[in-house]
């Protein structure tokens, strides 16, 4: 009996040892699987070089390759991906880069130099709106040139800091020159062909964005992941329920999960998933359009900027998670960004606000003693609605009216860029990269993609140029600060800074090597994401 | 239909019998309806919380405690003194909301009702007792409109036309117009063939007078029975388009829109999803109740078995 008991003892641990997953196999990448994630609204225009919204680049990032591109395994470095190498001239105004060979597109098509250019002649073109990559190029690129099939030159206007990161930005990915040729834009999902690791396999018009490996891919060991579907999930109830139960393995990196949803996820799947608390560079703005009443009134949008409360909107808005009021937010660009103690005296963010709130609805009595009614939008995404309530509730108590019009997503895109607002309630915006200059390109510079009513300022003009092509770091930062400085303190700016939002992220426990990049943007290529049992 | 009975768009059933005992005195219907009602205790206790919801939507400026918008509040204040239905993410009053919320159902309830039923009705009697080519023409874009399901169709009135309570009330028109033509159309061809409409026609009355002195005034009875039956549907309807957040804009208090925002914080607050929900039911609940009270009041054989 006690032999029969041993001989069991031993069949069990055996047993066990050759059951029980190896630890180690688990940290090494696997091929196969197909990861789940979500956007919280369809991004109906496709083209990525003409819009700005993230869930497009969130859905689609993976389709496309870039020259740069930030390392998978490390995104803080910057790498290259469709370039093998690049080189700059010694006086930092030309970057040549030599391309890798044997790359096809989707389609087969080989890829070649002339399609780098034909995709950056476009944005670069003064005539074509480019919010994005366009944005951050046009400023600094002089042109493009083609040395041979295999090799590409950027002249740029002066030595700018900004140049390496912009083009390892998800905006400034390559298109195909044929693609564009055929169909003039990629607006249309048979458009979307990339060199990137995976392919369009379908878009189902909001529900469902599936992507597959791309068999052609220039390297034959990636991605692991056989695919990844995006299901477009615009209600957030429906958005953590789909955590809840799996369905989904990962959250986009926008909208962040408040801290009650974090917890309600982590009741509800314990070690399943990590949950972490995150700064992202993404920034929130209430802004005004200075060529309709009334916000053409310089009066009205000072009153509007000393009324809005941000420190309220953080609390009820953004469940007490973001950095209010900085123009940069020091847990993500560091000493660059003007310290907290200095922000919060600024006016419209120093409190108390009784003060700031008398004089507002002063200045509104001045010009519209009965106050004034206006039309406000927002975009019916996320949480935007929500805050955009409590904008107006704020505007309210000094007269200011707004009547709020919530847009589908795409829509409201459409009508920002355009011009078509009176006010918008409330939009984030997220810069291309960490880097500080990015943005007040963005929101500040005459051609920024999100200056959609082309604000101005010759002076605001000479801090941003000054912040591209200062080339030492204690004078950029001098010059950072007082553009900040600048900025919150003008008398009647084109936009209000509500603040940095934090939240947090969730992750299954089975997705692994997949990391959050600096840029809002970068992180959803998946090209070595891959999948444990 | 069957036996002259039709079936409503939520299975309500009316006599459309025409008879001459429809057009009673008012003085008589009044009483009758009185006695009625009291024989129906469910009816009555429908009605009296029907005003009463009324009232508070009507008075909500007056019996409101804050405005619905106020932002003066911690957020998720649970149920308690100060706050007697809690508060909700941005701080606003939770009983606020719901008495300014009732006034803008009951608003665009009695409105979209009232005036598609009206017209709807009118141009029924109208088309059918003239008949010809507008009338199958009418008859046909009713059946095009009644083949789309009631939600699809007010969904893409909606995103044609934007977010607003006036576009609201639109497509609750176009939804509830149809019901009511195709409702008065087999009384009107029914009551166009009656004798007394002959001897009318026989003594040279015009045809404007024909309809609007004999047939209009039969048709009183279903046009009460389809306004009361339809503004429960109207609530709901309207509570699902705000639900699906394309109906009344986000800054109104509108019902469904709380109902529908209360959802993320079900676990946190559950009271922010409770107290709309069951505003919408006893509202919804009262309507339908109060509307098959009026039917029954209205509807010739059940009014005789109330005797």
């Amino acid at each position: 009996m006690r032999r029969f008991l041993a001989l069991l003892s031993v069949t069990f641990v055996l047993t066990a040892l050759v059951v029980a997953p190896d630890a180690s196999a688990q940290d090494k990448p696997r091929r196969g699987g197909v990861l789940t994630a979500f956007i919280n609204t369809d991004p109906g225009r496709l083209d990525f070089q003409t819009e700005s919204g993230g869930q497009l680049v969130w859905a689609t990032a993976g389709i496309f390759s870039g020259l740069l591109q930030h390392d998978p395994d490390d995104p803080t470095a910057i790498i290259g991906d469709l370039a093998e190498n690049w080189t700059v001239s010694t006086d930092g105004k030309v970057y040549t880069f030599r391309l890798r060979s044997g790359v096809k597109w989707h389609d087969g098509v080989p890829f070649t130099a002339s399609d780098v250019k034909a995709g950056f002649d476009r944005i670069l073109n003064p005539a074509f709106r480019s919010p994005r990559c366009g944005a951050s190029l046009k400023p600094i690129v002089a042109g493009v040139d083609v040395i041979d099939p295999a090799t590409v030159r950027f002249q740029l206007k002066f030595p700018a800091t900004t140049f390496v990161t912009a083009m390892s930005s998800v905006w400034c990915r390559v298109p195909a020159k044929h693609i564009l040729e055929k169909y003039g834009d990629m607006m249309r999902p048979e458009a979307l062909i990339g060199t990137g690791p995976f392919k369009l396999k379908q878009y189902v018009r909001g529900n469902l964005i599936e992507l597959e490996r791309n068999p052609l891919y220039f390297d034959p060991a990636l991605p692991y992941l056989d695919g990844v579907k995006t299901f477009i999930l615009k209600d957030a109830a429906a958005q953590l329920t789909a955590a809840k139960t799996g369905r989904i393995m990962l959250s986009p990196v926008w909208p962040l999960l408040t801290k009650s949803q974090a917890e309600e996820l982590k009741a509800a799947r314990g070690d399943e998933v990590e949950i972490s608390k995150v700064s992202i560079n993404i920034i929130a703005t209430v802004q005004m359009n200075l060529s309709k009443a009334p916000f053409n009134n310089p009066d009205i949008r000072r009153a509007v900027n000393l009324a809005i409360d941000r420190q309220e909107l953080v609390a009820k808005g953004l469940d007490g998670a973001a950095v209010p009021c900085a123009l940069l937010n020091p847990e993500l660009s560091g000493e660059v960004a003007l310290p907290l103690d200095e922000v919060r005296k600024m006016p419209g963010c120093r409190q108390p606000k009784d003060a700031d709130i008398a004089e507002a609805a002063r200045l509104v009595a001045k010009h519209y003693p009965q106050g004034v009614e206006f039309n406000a939008s927002v975009r019916a995404w996320g949480d935007y609605v929500d805050r955009a309530q409590l904008v107006l509730a704020q505007l309210r108590r000094i007269g200011l009216r707004g009547k709020l019009q919530s847009l589908e997503s795409a829509v409201g895109w459409a009508n920002y860029a355009k011009g078509e607002f009176e006010f918008i309630a409330t939009q984030d915006h997220g810069p291309e990269s960490a880097n500080p200059a990015d943005i007040f390109s963005l929101l500040f510079s005459p051609q920024g993609g999100r200056n959609y009513t082309k604000w101005s300022d010759a002076r605001a003009t000479e801090f941003i140029d000054a912040g591209l092509r200062e080339g030492s770091a204690d004078k950029r930062k001098k010059v950072y600060w007082e553009l900040q400085r600048y900025l919150l303190t003008l008398e009647s700016p084109p936009l209000v800074v509500v603040g940095w939002p934090q939240g947090w992220f969730f992750k299954d426990k089975r997705v692994r090597n997949h990391r959050y990049p600096p840029s809002f943007y970068d992180d959803t290529t998946y090209t070595k994401v891959w999948l444990a049992q | 239909m069957r036996d002259g009975v039709l079936t409503g768009p939520q299975g309500h059933t009316a006599s459309l019998r025409p008879t001459p005992t429809m057009v009673p005195s008012s003085l008589g219907r009044t009483a009758r309806a009185a006695r009625a009602s009291l024989r129906q205790p469910v009816g009555l206790l429908s009605a009296v919380v029907v005003f009463v919801l009324a009232t508070l939507g009507i008075l909500s400026a007056h019996i409101a405690p804050y405005s619905p918008n106020e932002t003066i509040f911690s957020p998720y204040l649970p149920p308690g003194a100060g706050v007697l239905l809690g508060t909700d993410k941005l701080g606003r009053d939770v009983l606020s909301r719901l008495i300014w919320g009732a006034r803008l159902t009951f608003y665009v309830g009695l409105v979209s009702v009232g005036v598609s039923i009206t017209l709807g009705t009118f141009w029924g009697i109208v088309t059918s007792y003239f008949g010809g080519p507008v009338d199958t023409l009418t008859q046909r874009c009713v059946d095009m409109l009644m083949a789309l399901p009631p939600i699809v169709l007010a969904l893409s009135v909606m995103a044609a036309v934007g977010q607003s309570v006036n576009n609201v009330i639109l497509a609750l028109g176009i939804l509830l117009t149809p019901t009511a033509i195709r409702t008065v159309r087999p009384i009107v061809l029914s009551i166009r063939e009656t004798a007394y409409i002959e001897a009318a026609r026989a003594i040279g009355c015009s045809r404007a007078r024909i309809v609007l002195r004999h047939i209009v005034p039969n048709c009183v009875a279903i046009y009460i029975v389809l306004f009361s039956i339809n503004i429960g549907y109207a609530v709901v309807v309207e509570a699902s388009l705000s639900f699906l957040g394309v109906g009344i804009p986000p800054d109104e208090p509108s019902w469904g829109a709380m109902l529908a925002a209360s959802m993320v914080d079900a676990a946190r607050a559950p009271w922010l999803m409770i107290f709309p929900a069951l505003a919408i039911f006893l509202a919804v609940l009262s309507l339908n109740l109060l509307g098959d009270t009026i039917r029954d009041i209205f509807d010739p054989r059940l009014r005789r078995e109330l005797r």
